[in-house]
C-alpha cells in the first residue's frame, strides 16, 4: 500500500528506471536496418558515389573539394626537394661505379672502407632542411647505392673481347657451317695453292693493265 | 554482420557496433517517455534507420552518445503525440502494482501511479524532461545537460524543482 505521494513518485521513477531491454532487441534493430539498407540499395539510391553527390552540393562541398586539391599541390611541392635529393644520391652512385670500372691493372684495389668513405655524399643545404625521419631515409638510400657500387667492384671480370680469327680458323668456321664441295676441296693444299695462283693471275691480269695505263698517263 | 557497413563514406560507420553499444540506452530513453516496451523498441529501430540515412552527417558529430540520445528523445516525444498515451500509462501503472496485493489496495495504488504520471505530464517542459531523463541510469547529469543544452547546475535545480512541484501537486490533489 502506497501511503504518500513521495513514495508513489519514487515507485513510478523506479519503474521507468528498472525497465529491462527486450531480449534480442539488438538483432531486431540490426535486421530492420539491414532491410532498410537493402531496400535503398535496390532502389538505386546508393548507386552514386558519395563524393559525386557531394560535388553536386554547393558551397561547403566544393570548398572542401578545392581544399583537397590545394593540399595535394602543397604535398607535391613539399615532396619535390626530397625526390630531387634521392635522385642526386642515385646519380652519385652511378658516377662512382663508372670511376671504379675505369680502375685497371697496377692501381691498388679500393678497400670497402675506402669505397664507403669515397661514396659518402657531403651534406648539402637541403640535408639540413630535412627533418629526422627524412634524413634517415636519405642516408638509407645512400647506403644502398654504396653497397651496389661495392658489389659491382667485387664482381668477377667479364671475359676479354675475342681476337680476330686467323684465316684457317675462319675457313674452319665456314666449313662447319656451310660444308660445300669447294670448301672441302680447299682442304687439299695443292688444290688450294692452284686456286690461289689462279686468283693471283686473274688479279694481276685485271689490275696489271689498269696500273700500266696509269703509269703511261703519268 | 559486416553488411551493415555500407559502401562509400557510410562504410566508416559500423552500425553493428553502434547497435551493440547504444541500443539499450536508446531503448531506455524512449521508454522513459513512452512507457511502452514495443513503442520504445520501435523508436530505437527508427533511430538506427535514421543513422543509416544520415551517416555522412554522423561523421561530423562530436558527441555521438549525446546526439543519439537527443534524436531518440525527439522521436519519442513525437511518437507520444501520435499514440494514445492514456491507455499506455494505465497499463504501465498496473504493471507497477504488487501482484500479491488485495484487489482494492491494488486498485488504489494503480490510481496513485496514474495520478503521478498525469501530473508528470503537466509539469513545465524543462522540468519534465530533466525528471524523465534522470530515470535513465546510464545518463549522468552532465550528459543530461548536454542533451537538453543546459548547464549541469541548471539541470540539478530543474530536477529538484520538478520533484518538489510534482509532490506538491499530488498532495494538493489528494487533499481535494
Amino acid at each position: 500500500m502506497i501511503n504518500s505521494s513521495e513514495e508513489a513518485i519514487r515507485k513510478v521513477l523506479a519503474g521507468l528506471r528498472g525497465c529491462d531491454v527486450p531480449l534480442e532487441m539488438e538483432q531486431r534493430v540490426l535486421k530492420t536496418v539491414h532491410d532498410q539498407a537493402s531496400a535503398e540499395f535496390r532502389s538505386g539510391r546508393w548507386s552514386r558515389p558519395l563524393w559525386l553527390e557531394n560535388l553536386g552540393a554547393p558551397t561547403i562541398s566544393r570548398r572542401s573539394f578545392f581544399g583537397v586539391v590545394v593540399t595535394g599541390v602543397l604535398a607535391v611541392a613539399l615532396a619535390t626537394p626530397f625526390l630531387h635529393r634521392a635522385h642526386r644520391v642515385g646519380d652519385t652512385a652511378s658516377q662512382f661505379k663508372k670511376v671504379a670500372s675505369r680502375q685497371v691493372g697496377p692501381q691498388p684495389l679500393a678497400t670497402p672502407s675506402l669505397v664507403a668513405s669515397s661514396a659518402t655524399v657531403p651534406p648539402t643545404a637541403s640535408d639540413f632542411r630535412l627533418s629526422g625521419k627524412k634524413r634517415k631515409r636519405a642516408v638509407g638510400i645512400a647506403r644502398h647505392s654504396d653497397s651496389l657500387a661495392l658489389r659491382e667492384l667485387h664482381a668477377a671480370s667479364r671475359p676479354a673481347p675475342p681476337l680476330p680469327l686467323t684465316r684457317e680458323e675462319k675457313m674452319l668456321l665456314r666449313l662447319i657451317h656451310t660444308v660445300g664441295p669447294q670448301e672441302l676441296a680447299m682442304l687439299n693444299s695443292e688444290i688450294r695453292a692452284k686456286h690461289e695462283a689462279e686468283a693471283d693471275a686473274e688479279f694481276q691480269q685485271f689490275f696489271g693493265q689498269v696500273m700500266a695505263k696509269n703509269n703511261e698517263q703519268n | 554482420m559486416a553488411l551493415y557497413s555500407v559502401e562509400g563514406a557510410r562504410s566508416e560507420l559500423d552500425l553493428t557496433a553502434l547497435a551493440e553499444t547504444y541500443s539499450g540506452l536508446l531503448f531506455r530513453v524512449a521508454y522513459s517517455v513512452l512507457r511502452s516496451r514495443a513503442e520504445a523498441e520501435d523508436v530505437a529501430q527508427d533511430v538506427f534507420v535514421r543513422i543509416l540515412k544520415r551517416s555522412p552527417d554522423l561523421l561530423t558529430v562530436r558527441d555521438l552518445r549525446v546526439w543519439l540520445v537527443r534524436i531518440t528523445w525527439n522521436l519519442s516525444i513525437d511518437r507520444r503525440r501520435r499514440i494514445r498515451p492514456e491507455q499506455i500509462d494505465e497499463d504501465f501503472a498496473k504493471s507497477l502494482v504488487a501482484t500479491n496485493a488485495p484487489a482494492d489496495e491494488a486498485l488504489g495504488d494503480a490510481q496513485r501511479m496514474k495520478a503521478v504520471l498525469r501530473e508528470l505530464e503537466k509539469l513545465p517542459r524543462a522540468e519534465r524532461q530533466v525528471l524523465l531523463l534522470s530515470t535513465v541510469e546510464e545518463l549522468e547529469t552532465l550528459e543530461v545537460a548536454k542533451v537538453l543544452g543546459r548547464s549541469e547546475s541548471a539541470v540539478r535545480a530543474l530536477l529538484f524543482r520538478a520533484r518538489t512541484r510534482l509532490r506538491e501537486r499530488l498532495d494538493r490533489g489528494e487533499g481535494k
